[in-house]
């Protein structure tokens, strides 16, 4: 960190503010400060005074509210002759509200689910921790390991492309997976996963890590993410988000639920609430990262024989029981006979589910949802019909746009499922499109090449 | 007299009715005054969640690995002839004698459970001590120690480093290192509980036989010399921290999280008790952890920089107070200091019958 970036003050023997630089003014100033009087940050303040009473240097993690931010900072008062000197050194910046990463300071951190045995190492990468037992069955010594480096347990190997999740992990005090190893001593080819452990400053304190048999190569890519997913905004933002969002959906719906104990049902509502905003971020997540991947130049969908009908089903299947919450019934006569066709199985479905799930959301109750088949020469389309208010016809380009919705005035959606769902049909060789009239319900209708 | 059957007598089922009234009365006075003291009890004195979940946590797990050790053996014995009811109570995956512990009164026992108590806070404030490290700060004291040139202390450390790592071996849950007393009172209780599971008429000369062999068998392989203070306390002798080496080697141990090996070493020092000296440094009513360091020799200033990094991870302590003590301790010379741990040094279990006798003061 460069000197600048410290704030720095001087204090008399009676605590009052004798001279400061410029960063520690704008925060002391905005907390109602001034040069003459005691110091207006709380925490700082309190620290002064026990450096002086104590008179001896004093420092600890503090977090301060500075307007909308919260400010993580190591403050050190040290006693001189003439009062107290201070040096903050902000350690990151955040939104006021405490993010999951920080809890691992509180809560013991887990290792990784699953794992073979445990690890764990501070943050200098030494082995704190190695279970005594795995030493003979590797052949090292677990006990001259403890304090050793890491490397003295295992061989990191690159991936092909030369990343290291460790150590990319250990830069960016996170957690990380698939890190192929060997244990040294027998030589045996793992793949390692940890849990980054923070100090109260929220700076790099370790790993607790977990070892996991290496697959038989093929190296069998992470679980939980997309194949061939570039590692790019999206993708990052997907992993930064998922699991934080998991967590509050989850704990929200328990609290929901109940299952914690009686509660105020108007908590309990707000816990409701809770979880489908989460919900919804989630999706406006997956949206995010679908859209990075069409959105790139060598996107590129499966060429695989389809049926239409089936597809249409299953999407149907999906969505009866949000369709019967909203008094709407799908219409599925049409769906008997096999329409073959040309596409993805995954991108059709996600298509249809799209569209069927527009058509439930904008269908008054009681009203149907029919979904048909046609064959007009060499495309198979599925047409999803609804009773909705319709769609201006000025208004049926916009909604394949970016960002754009059905109806503006409707709450939830991302404004991303018809442009994705228009793009993948077309990356399929099909097309979609929409025709309707205001009052007249709306016809959306997926082409795909025949098959 | 009716030919009814007893059970469905009209005058019977009155009086079980009656008894069944009465049993929930008495339940609910038993509530009733298990809230009462709860609310009379003085902030000061209320043990917060963090602590009251580590000692929780501490008893069940202790409770639940005694309890395997002794049904799971008393099991094997009995798996020939017993019975398949006797072996379910005992093969069950869950533990189940905690809650009859309890309602015996057996956690009451404050000697039994202020050792709960005790290790539960080390734990914790070994766990602050690590988060409240500045950033980029190094421990390399057990490194260091690991490779010293003397041989006994490299052989020393590497004993208590590896116990303590085993203490805190991560998702393992964590045992209380109880003395062996104690672990005898638990044993025998447990055993006691699982009788009684078992069912009074089930219960013959064999399974009472079976479950005594199987106590005394886990009570045989306690060994106190592989106990954490113990090794701790054996470390500290090798090392015999004097003069300037005593506060930095305090300082030290603390930046690295090893509660137990500073209290160790304070008790080397000032040759008392290691557990007598937990306890001076537990306790946040008062100065006598201030007054015990300025007796082992130390200045202000380094009883000031102990005392600020046990008080920061401390829940339970104030910086305030140690601010407000730090004056009056650091007059007091040394060796009068230490005559007021004199008592200490008297035979343990003569100080244990003078408290026994003072906490019941003939009215």
């Amino acid at each position: 960190m460069s000197d600048d970036a410290i704030l720095r003050a001087r204090v008399d023997g009676a605590d009052r503010l004798l001279s400061a630089n410029a960063g520690f003014s704008a925060i002391n100033e905005r907390a109602g400060g001034a040069i003459g009087a005691v110091i207006a940050v709380p925490q700082w303040a309190a620290l002064v005074r026990l450096a002086r009473r104590l008179r001896i240097l004093v420092s600890r993690a503090v977090t301060i509210a500075d307007g909308d931010i919260d400010l993580d900072c190591w403050v050190t008062a040290t006693p001189r002759d003439d009062g107290i000197q201070l040096a903050i050194s902000p350690l990151r910046e955040r939104a006021a509200w405490r993010p999951a990463t920080l809890l691992s300071t509180l809560a013991p951190v887990v290792p990784p689910p699953g794992a073979e045995w445990v690890w764990e190492t501070d943050g200098e990468l030494r082995i704190t921790q190695v279970p005594p037992g795995m030493g003979a069955r590797y052949d090292f010594d677990a006990t001259a390991a403890l304090g050793a480096p890491l490397a003295r347990l295992f061989t990191l190997e690159p991936a092909s492309n030369g990343a290291m999740p460790l150590l990319e992990a250990m830069a960016e005090r996170r957690d990380f997976d698939g890190q192929a190893a060997t244990v040294r001593g027998r030589g045996v080819s793992v793949l390692l996963a940890g849990t980054v452990r923070l100090d109260a400053g929220g700076g790099f304190a370790g790993f607790v890590g977990g070892t996991f048999p290496a697959p038989v190569t093929p190296p069998a890519p992470p679980p939980a993410r997309e194949p061939s997913m570039p590692a790019s905004f999206n993708a990052r933002l997907e992993q930064v988000l998922r699991g934080p969002l998991g967590r509050i959906i989850a704990n929200a719906d328990s609290i929901n639920g109940g299952s914690e104990g009686p509660l105020d049902p108007h908590y309990s509502d707000y816990a409701a609430d809770i979880a489908s905003a989460g919900r919804h971020l989630l999706g406006l997540v997956d949206d995010l990262v679908d859209l990075e991947a069409i959105e790139r130049d060598d996107f590129s969908t499966e060429a695989d024989r389809l049926d239409l009908a089936d597809i249409a089903r299953r999407a149907a299947g999906l969505l009866a029981v949000r369709a019967a919450d909203g008094g709407v019934s799908i219409d599925r006569s049409d769906l008997e006979t096999p329409l073959p066709a040309i596409g993805e199985f995954r991108r059709t479905l996600q298509i249809l589910v799209n569209l069927i799930g527009n058509a439930v959301r904008y269908s008054p109750r009681g009203a149907t949802v029919w979904l048909r088949l046609q064959q007009d020469g060499d495309r198979a389309m599925l047409i999803v019909a609804d009773q909705g208010k319709g769609i201006a016809v000025e208004d049926q380009e916009r909604i394949f746009a970016k960002f754009e919705r059905v109806d503006t005035s409707e709450a939830g959606g991302s404004g991303l499922g018809l442009y994705i769902a228009r793009r993948l049909a077309r990356a399929m060789g099909g097309d979609l499109t929409v025709d309707s009239a205001p009052g007249m319900g709306a016809r959306f209708i997926l082409s795909l090449p025949v098959g | 007299m009716s030919a009814e059957p007893l059970f469905t007598s009209p005058d019977y089922r009155a009086a079980s009715l009656a008894i069944r009234v009465a049993m929930a009365e008495r339940r609910a006075d038993a509530r009733l005054e298990t809230v009462a003291a709860d609310v009379a009890l003085p902030e000061r004195e209320r043990l917060d969640d963090r602590t009251r979940t580590a000692v929780t946590r501490l008893v069940e797990v202790t409770v639940a690995a005694i309890e395997q050790d002794i049904a799971g053996h008393a099991a094997r014995l009995l798996a020939a002839e017993g019975g398949d009811a006797v072996l379910r109570v005992l093969t069950v995956n869950a533990p189940s004698t905690l809650a009859r512990l309890g309602a015996a009164g057996l956690l009451r026992d404050p000697d039994l459970i202020g050792e709960f108590l005790m290790q539960a806070r080390v734990d914790l404030i070994d766990e602050a001590l690590l988060a409240n490290r500045a950033p980029g700060a190094m421990a390399t004291l057990l490194a260091r120690l690991t490779e010293s040139a003397d041989g006994v202390i490299r052989q020393r450390a590497l004993a208590y480093l590896v116990a303590d790592s085993r203490r805190r071996l991560p998702g393992a849950p964590r045992r209380a290192d109880l003395s062996t007393a104690a672990i005898h009172r638990l044993a025998w209780s447990i055993a006691a509980v699982l009788r009684e599971q078992i069912g009074i008429e089930a219960v013959d000369g064999m399974i009472d036989r079976a479950l005594v062999e199987a106590t005394e068998r886990s009570l045989a392989a306690i060994d106190d010399s592989e106990k954490l203070d113990t090794l701790a306390t054996h470390l500290a002798i090798a090392i015999d921290a004097r003069g300037d080496t005593l506060p930095i080697l305090l300082l030290d141990a603390l930046a690295e999280a090893r509660m137990t090996l500073f209290i160790a070493i304070v008790a080397q020092a000032i040759a008392v008790d290691a557990e007598d000296v937990r306890a001076l440094m537990l306790d946040v009513d008062s100065d006598r952890a201030w007054l015990l360091l300025r007796a082992a020799g130390l200045s202000r200033d380094q009883i000031a920089q102990i005392g600020w990094l046990l008080s920061e991870a401390d829940a339970m302590r104030d910086s305030e107070t140690l601010a407000d003590a730090i004056d009056s301790v650091a007059r007091i010379e040394p060796h009068h200091a230490m005559q007021a741990f004199v008592p200490l040094s008297l035979h343990p279990d003569y100080r244990r019958a003078i408290r026994g006798l003072s906490r019941s003061v003939p009215a």
